[in-house]
Formats: structure tokens, sequence, C-alpha cells
């Protein structure tokens, strides 16, 4: 935290803004993007009862066209992109031979040939450079990042905020559907995706109006309640949620089976990278398994803590904090799957002692659905 | 928010030292850079700790941080409240917020800490870095 980088940080076209509302800054991926605001646990609970505005504009973009865009991307990706219609939005993985992620991205559809996926921001040159890597198609792969700015609005309340300033009316988006639309005036794709757990939507749109949007949406859901709120709350968020960040629970040594990914590993849909390992690994059984756990005690685990059974090392916590919402301390580690099961106790090794802590199932939080 | 009766150390705690006593927190700059406090590890009334040793643990949502004792001596007692109400350190970090009280086995180590000044110059330099 106290040491100069060499490196020049990338900021998002909303940075002045983030620092004029007290934002605090800090390096993310190679972006200088607000942790928090008013605090993680305020923004936190105001989007699971409210709303939450986050600046994610550090997302990679990229975009495929062309006619054999869909071989390509059943190519690369784990899910089947043939099950995508026209408008809709699927989660799914750039995947390595070996069965692991290269990385977890959401894939839009527009039409035939014509495709845009979102991805996370330390990985956009590599996935793009792995894209087009094993382009042996009819299709053009272009890093489109720089063309958009892309706002979360996220909560309970998000739809109705969004649907005051947007047309046409975005609450009429089904969950991974999305649609071009105005929202204040600016064109863009609103999409009822996210992050957080909660209803909510992301927007997609050209840098040069961030401010306004972003000032404008705040001001219009004043009276309901949004926050800005900030990636640290944007992690607690996911966490509780049970939902992969890459770079924790998903990296080059991680099968997508292992991370409980199977739903969106479509190993029917044809041949793909990875496929053959996927498979090989479900007829030979997992090496390791994702678990989440809650603590039995008041420690906090986290990132890297060492997890034992018995006092013997069986695996790390890939993601570890307090649940803000949930009140408790919470986490995700790869167990041995003989070890793996809810109700089964592990224990977190913090600062040299080793504390209880329940596997329970995933995820953690769940929305009530209304 | 630099209160001018404490001394202060590099690590952004702070100490009251009244006459052979020190009462010790960690500093405005330090909750705020952490952010929610959620859980305080602290010694026992009768440990002994040591100058620029840990002494204890302070975490926020996001991280972890280690306290370091800013002199040597036996703790005489902790804050008790902190254990259901860690958030005071952020609310009243130099009030409230306190963390524990030690009898001082050394006075002279005091003389090493910052004066108020010093440490806010010192603060001020790291933001500028």
């Amino acid at each position: 935290m106290t040491t100069g980088t060499a490196i020049q940080l990338k900021r998002t076209a909303l940075y002045a803004v983030h620092k004029a509302a007290g934002g605090r800054m800090v390096e993310f991926a190679g972006w200088e993007m607000p942790v928090e605001y008013s605090g993680i646990v305020a923004e936190h609970l105001a989007v699971r009862a409210a709303a939450g505005l986050f600046d994610v504009s550090h997302m990679g973009e990229i975009e495929v066209r062309g006619r054999e865009s869909q071989a390509l991307l059943q190519y690369v990706t784990s899910n089947d992109v043939s099950r995508l219609k026209d408008f809709q939005a699927q989660y799914t993985a750039l995947i390595e031979r070996q069965g692991s992620a290269v990385d977890d991205c959401v894939l839009h559809r527009f039409g035939e040939g014509h495709y845009l996926l979102c991805v996370n921001a330390a990985n956009t040159e590599k996935d793009f450079a792995w894209i087009v890597r094993h382009n042996r198609f009819d299709a053009e792969v272009r890093d489109v990042s720089d063309l958009y700015s892309q706002l979360a609005i996220q909560g309970p309340r998000a739809a109705s905020i969004l649907a005051r300033v947007t047309s046409p009316d975005p609450t009429s988006l089904a969950p991974y559907w999305f649609m071009r639309a105005r929202c204040l005036g600016v064109e863009g794709l609103v999409a009822r995706t996210g992050y957080t757990g909660e209803d909510g939507f992301e927007f997609y749109f050209p840098p040069e109006e961030s401010e306004r949007v972003w000032n404008c949406l705040l001001e219009a859901g004043k009276s309901e309640g949004i926050v800005p709120a900030g990636l640290g709350a944007r992690n607690t968020l996911r966490l509780e949620a049970g939902y992969a960040l890459y770079g924790h629970e998903l990296d080059d040594s991680t099968t997508l089976l292992e991370a409980n990914l199977g739903w969106i590993s479509k190993l029917d849909k044809g041949e793909f990278l990875g496929r053959e390992a996927l498979l090989e690994e479900k007829r030979e059984g997992l090496r390791k398994k994702l678990v989440g756990f809650e603590m039995l005690d008041r420690a906090i685990a986290r990132d890297n803590y060492r997890v034992s059974v018995d006092g013997r090392e069986v695996g790390r916590v890939t993601s570890g904090s307090p649940a803000p919402f949930l009140k408790k301390n919470i986490g995700l580690a790869y167990v041995p799957p003989e070890v793996a099961g809810a109700g089964r106790e592990i224990e977190i090794l913090i600062r040299g002692k080793r504390w209880r802590a329940r596997q329970v199932p995933l995820p953690f939080y769940k929305r009530s659905k209304t | 928010m630099v209160p001018v009766e404490l001394q202060y150390t590099k690590d952004h705690e702070w100490i009251r030292v009244d006459q052979s006593t020190g009462t010790i927190g960690i500093t405005d700059h330090a909750q705020n850079e952490l952010g929610d406090i959620v859980f305080v590890e602290l010694p026992k009334a009768g440990d002994h700790v040591s100058a620029k040793e840990s002494l204890g643990s302070v975490e926020s949502v996001k991280a972890v941080s280690d306290i370091y004792s800013p002199v040597s001596g036996e703790v005489l007692a902790v804050n008790a409240k902190l254990q259901d109400k860690p958030e005071l350190i952020n609310t009243d970090p130099y009030g409230d917020g306190w963390l524990v009280r030690v009898s001082l086995s050394d006075p002279h180590e005091v003389e090493t800490l910052m004066s108020s000044e010093e440490y806010a110059a010192y603060v001020q330099d790291k933001a500028a870095h």
C-alpha cells in the first residue's frame, strides 16, 4: 500500500468522479479503482436492501464477428454457444486444453455472426491473444474494451431506478438477456446480469458520457437508497453469492469441474478445447473440490490460509472474508473430494493457530424471489 | 486528526503516557485506511508485550493488520468493549476505541516515538508518494 510503482495504472473515465466522491482508490488488475466510498459494510448492505452503482469499466470487451464466429466460440469456450438466442447472454469460460479456465466471462449474442464477450480486466489481453491464436475460422476478433464504459446497477431497487431513465423498459428483460437501449439519452447495451447475487443490470456505453450517466443514475435512485459501491463490496457480495473470482477460485491449475463449474461445461456440445481433459477427469474423479465454509469461532479466514483436517494440511482458502449481510465469517477453499461435504468440519490456520470451520452448502446467500 | 498529547509509531499506533502506564490504540489514519473494523485480537491482562513486536491484530472487512506495541511492559487492562463493538475503533480511535493499557518497563522507549507534528508530517509524506 505504500510502495511506489513504475507501472502506469489505467483509469476509467470516472476516476475524477470517484476521487471527488471520497472513493479510496487502489490498484486492481492494472487499474486504479475505488475499493470503497462510505465503507464496504454500508455499501454491501445497500446493495442487498436497495441498490448500488458500481463502475466496472475496467472489465474488458472482446467482439467476435463473422460467418464462423459461433464455431470459433464453441471451440474456445466451455458453455454451449448454440443455445444462445439473439440478445441472450451466457456465463461461460475460455478454456485451456487441460480443462482449466483462461478466464470466466459473459458471452452476449447479437445475432448470427456477432458476439460480445465481457472478460476480467486483468485477463483482457491474454484472452484476446488466446482467441486469436485459436482462430482458424472465418471470424474477426477485436478488443473493443476502449469503446465501452460499464456500470453495474445492482440490488432489489435497480430495476425500478433504471426503468425511470431507460427506454425501452429494461424490466421486461429476463435474467441473462440484454437489449439496445437509451439510458439518460445515451445509446448502449443494457443486460440483466451482475455479480452480486441480487437482481441487477449492467450498462455498456460510450466512455464520453460516463460522468453524466453516473451522476444522473445516482440522482435518479437517490430516493430509493442507491449508493456508489466499490470493488470491496463487489467482492464481499460475490463471495456471499458463491461466485468464483478469477485468480482466486479459478487459475491454470484448477479445472472447471473442480471449481463447481460443471454446469457451464457442456461436454456433449461437440469438440472444444479442454473437452478431453474434462471427460477424463469425470472418468477418473476430481483431484480437489471447491467447498464453502463458515467459521465456528470468531476468527476470520483470509485468502491463501491453510486448511487442515485433524491437523493434516489438505488445502488452501481461495477467498475468505467477513460476510456483511450474513454476519458470519465465510470462505471458499479447495479440499480433496474425500474431505468435502456440507456439515463436515475443517480447520483454518490463522496466525499460527487452528480455528474450527464447518463446510456449508453453496451459495452462502440466495436472494428470496419476490 | 492527530491529538497533540499522544506519541506515535510509524506503524500508526498511538500511546497516551500517564506516569508509568501507557494506553495504546491505532490512529485515525490507520482506522480510515483499514475501513470497517470487525474483529480485534488482543493479549490478556498479565501478558508481556515488547516494543515493536505484535501485540495483537485488528481486522477490517478487507484486511488483517498487526498491531505493534509502541513500548515494552505488562498488560494491565484490555478494552473488553471491543469484543462486541470493534467498530469503536472506527468511530473513536483515540477514545473508546483504545486497545490495551500497559505498565511501562522502560520509560525511555517513549522518547523514540514521534510527536503529533512528526506523525502528521509522516502521514502526509507517505500520502504524497
